[in-house]
């Protein structure tokens, strides 16, 4: 398998003023995925689901199990990993194509090549009129855009989406959603795009993985067969209306323990 | 661990040693800083610097000599002039803050006053109000009042909009609107105003006096014309723990009036 | 459109509160019972006959050079203790609570006794401006260094970055903003200092100027003086202020979307 995860945990230790208290957010994790795939991972809020990504990521390190890619144990990060973050986090004081350059600026590459490289995936995302402008300029989905132009100029060979459009508006949303497949399906990279939304999950990914609440396991893992390009077609059809009912009744379930738990804590 | 250490260092932490236990390393800096002091207080003489022990003796010779008078009557004039500075600055920053005509008739004077340099004034002062009561306090109002402005200024400009347009949407008076919204939103703001004029009320309160040479300053003045050392670092201690405290002490009512209250940074 | 109209409407409210001050001051100044505050038509021939004959240059080169030695030393040291303090634990929890009982102190409390020290010429003038000026470079920069957005230390270690490139990309950047406008604030309280220093160590520079009118109760030249002095610590505030908002340009950027 091309990325595996085995029995992955992981549990945060948190200094409370007069004891510590542990709180297990993963437990035992497991399931590989094929090179080229593109799976989405959807869970209701807190089933670890972040923390998930950047175990995979080597930002963090797992306390059980181990994750591999092309059989390689994880162990810090690396460029073969590109990372969308939830909120955009590009540098404020650098320009757009600036912050394209960042992840190039550890590759050592010349400043031209760095240069050109950015600029060709500025324009993929449709940003090459804004490379001067600083990211406080720029909309919410522009600056989503610059943050997956930054993730896939050093090529990784593994794309992580962490909840990348979650803040943005509905019909924002949409664009975005059907911007990456085409990016996707020209240039057929490994993607681990996490979601709490389900139709955005079933839109985009070949695989959908169901995750429960607190702690965090693997509930379901649904294969989405649906022809690519997939487009607003695939939206409408009743193969995915019936996908979407069956994936929300099993993360009912588990919001509503979550929802108790928020209340009772 | 701060996020920069945290980055920086990505490997396990270490275990714990006793000296990372803070008040280990204090105990031994803060020594070693002091007999670092008192090994110079020896070495250059009582003319340069005074001992420590002289110092701890000259707090007791302070009350003896009947000083302690003489700093409760300057503290006097610095609540006065710092109780006119809150009377007349709060008003002031929120009619600043909330009138964009009022904002442009006198903001310019109050920035202008706010980040220049007051001492300038003193000279003018003087000629103004003698060199009495009426001076002191006009000081230490000047040095703390645009504190309060700015700052107060500062916080009704900041209330948020939603508030007043929600006080709005239930009916809510204009007069309870600002009782009910601005008042309490703007008042974090003023405290931290506050707190700062109350520091630099005590900048204001020593140099007006060491200008005439009268209470405090006056004998701090002549402590240090006279090289009396150690009676004048124990009475510079005493003042510095007088202006620590009373921004204390407006923390502490702070947290205890507006538990609510987040941080919010000065003007 | 409502944007050019309200800037106008705000530079009228200020040429007309300008134009009524000083109405107010001529009709107050030109009373012969208010002698200590002349009307401007005699403060402003004051002021320009103080600057075509040299004596206010002069004097303001002379306040400019005390303050700018104290301010490259002050922020010299600043950053090194700033830095330090941010970096190491040791120099922060031993040093942070003394920075604190220092800030709180009223430094200019000091001046009876610094002369024996420093002297009471430049560098005791330099000196006191370092007291007024040093500690704020030192809390605003270990803030700098320490308040480093989580989220974007994170961004950079996820793209490749280890140190020294960490601190060239993301640390120093993002210290940068505190840096510059602890300078800016350090510029304001400095001509305090130096103005402080000049006022009550040894009349000279600028102190002088004014402390001689004083003397010789020539209250126009008296007045020309503190407006000159109020003036020049208000247009090198705006000047460090400017320079800030240039060096660190995208943080006042408003939104475009």
């Amino acid at each position: 398998m091309f990325l595996e995860l085995d029995s992955v945990g992981r549990t945060f230790v948190l200094e409370r003023r007069k004891h510590t208290e542990e709180l297990c957010v993963l437990e035992g994790i497991s399931f590989g995925v094929a090179e080229g795939s593109f799976v989405a991972i959807c869970g209701p809020s807190g089933c670890g689901k972040s923390t998930l990504l950047r175990l995979i990521h080597g930002l963090q390190q797992p306390d059980a199990g181990e994750i591999r890619v092309r059989g390689e144990r994880v162990t810090a990060p690396s460029l073969d990993r590109g990372m969308v973050f939830q909120h955009h986090n590009l540098m404020p004081w650098r320009t757009v194509i600036r912050n394209v350059e960042l992840g190039l600026e550890a590759q050592k590459l010349s400043k031209a090549e760095a240069r050109s490289r950015a600029e060709r995936w500025l324009d993929k995302v449709g940003l090459s009129d804004f490379a001067s402008y600083y990211p406080a300029q720029l909309s919410g989905g522009m600056q989503q855009r610059v943050g997956l132009a930054r993730a896939l100029a050093i090529d990784p060979a593994i794309l992580l989406m962490d909840e990348p459009f979650g803040a943005l508006d509905a019909q924002t949303r949409v664009l975005l959603q059907e911007e990456l497949e085409r990016i996707w399906e020209a240039n057929a990279k490994t993607v681990v795009f996490i979601t709490h939304d389900i139709e955005e999950a079933l839109f985009l990914a070949d695989r959908v993985i169901v995750m429960s609440a607190r702690p965090g396991r693997i509930i379901a893992d649904i294969a989405v067969d649906a022809a690519r390009p997939r487009r607003e077609q695939w939206r409408a059809a009743p193969e995915f209306a019936q996908l979407k009912g069956e994936i929300w009744k099993l993360l009912r379930s588990g919001q509503q323990e979550a929802l108790l738990e928020e209340v009772s804590p | 661990m701060t996020a920069v250490a945290e980055a920086a260092s990505t490997q396990a932490k270490p275990r714990e040693r006793w000296t990372d236990n803070k008040w280990v390393q204090r105990a031994i800096v803060w020594g070693a800083l002091l007999a670092l002091y008192e090994l110079l207080a020896i070495i250059l003489g009582d003319f340069y610097l005074a001992s420590l022990e002289d110092i701890v003796s000259g707090f007791g010779q302070i009350v003896e000599e009947g000083r302690i008078p003489t700093v409760l009557t300057s503290l006097e004039h610095l609540l006065v002039g710092f109780a006119l500075a809150a009377a007349v600055g709060i008003p002031i920053g929120v009619a600043m803050g909330r009138s964009f005509v009022v904002d442009q008739v006198i903001g310019m004077y109050v920035r202008g006053l706010f980040v220049t340099s007051l001492a300038a004034l003193l000279p003018l002062l003087i000629i103004l109000f003698g060199v009495g009561f009426r001076f002191q306090v006009a000081v230490v109002f000047l040095f703390s009042v645009f504190f309060v402005i700015v700052n107060t200024a500062a916080g009704a400009r900041a209330v948020p909009r939603q508030l007043m347009r929600t006080a709005e949407a239930f009916c809510v008076s204009p007069t309870r609107r600002f009782t009910a919204v601005v008042l309490p939103s703007s008042l974090p703001y003023i405290v931290i105003g506050l707190r700062l004029a109350v520091a630099n009320a005590y900048t204001g309160m020593v140099l007006a006096e060491l200008w005439v040479g009268v209470g405090t300053g006056g004998i701090l003045k002549n402590m240090g014309q006279n090289r009396d050392l150690p009676k004048f670092f124990a009475m510079v201690l005493l003042i510095t723990a007088l202006a620590a405290f009373s921004s204390y002490l407006i923390r502490v009512l702070e947290k205890r009036l507006m538990p609510w209250a987040k941080e919010v940074r000065a003007a | 459109m409502t944007m050019s109209a309200q800037r106008r409407n705000a530079l009228l409210l200020r040429i007309a509160s300008l134009v009524a001050f000083l109405a107010l001051w001529q009709w107050y100044g030109s009373d012969p019972i208010h002698f200590a505050t002349p009307p401007p038509t005699e403060v402003f021939p004051a002021l320009w006959e103080g600057i075509t004959e040299g004596e206010i240059l002069g004097a303001t080169a002379g306040t400019l050079a005390t303050l700018s030695v104290g301010l490259v030393i002050s922020i010299v040291f600043g950053l090194i203790l700033g830095f330090a303090v941010a970096l190491f634990p040791w120099a922060r929890n031993t040093l942070d609570p003394l920075i604190d009982a220092a800030y709180a102190m009223p430094v200019t409390m000091l001046i009876p006794v610094i002369g024996v020290y420093t002297g009471l010429d430049f560098r005791g003038r330099v000196f006191i401006v370092i007291t007024y000026v040093l500690l704020v470079i030192v809390i605003t920069t270990s803030t700098g260094v320490r308040d480093v957005p989580r989220d974007l230390l994170e961004t950079g270690r996820a793209f490749g970055l280890k140190g020294r490139e960490l601190w060239r990309a993301v640390i120093l950047p993002s210290a940068m903003a505190h840096i510059a406008s602890g300078i800016s604030t350090g510029v304001a309280r400095g001509i305090r200092g130096a103005i402080t220093a000049e006022l009550l160590l040894i009349a000279a520079d600028l102190g002088a100027y004014i402390l001689d009118a004083q003397a010789r109760l020539l209250t126009d030249q008296l007045l020309a003086g503190i407006l000159w002095t109020l003036l020049l610590g208000y247009v090198l505030y705006a000047a460090a202020l400017w320079l800030e908002r240039r060096l660190v340009r995208w943080r006042t950027l408003g939104d475009l979307a």
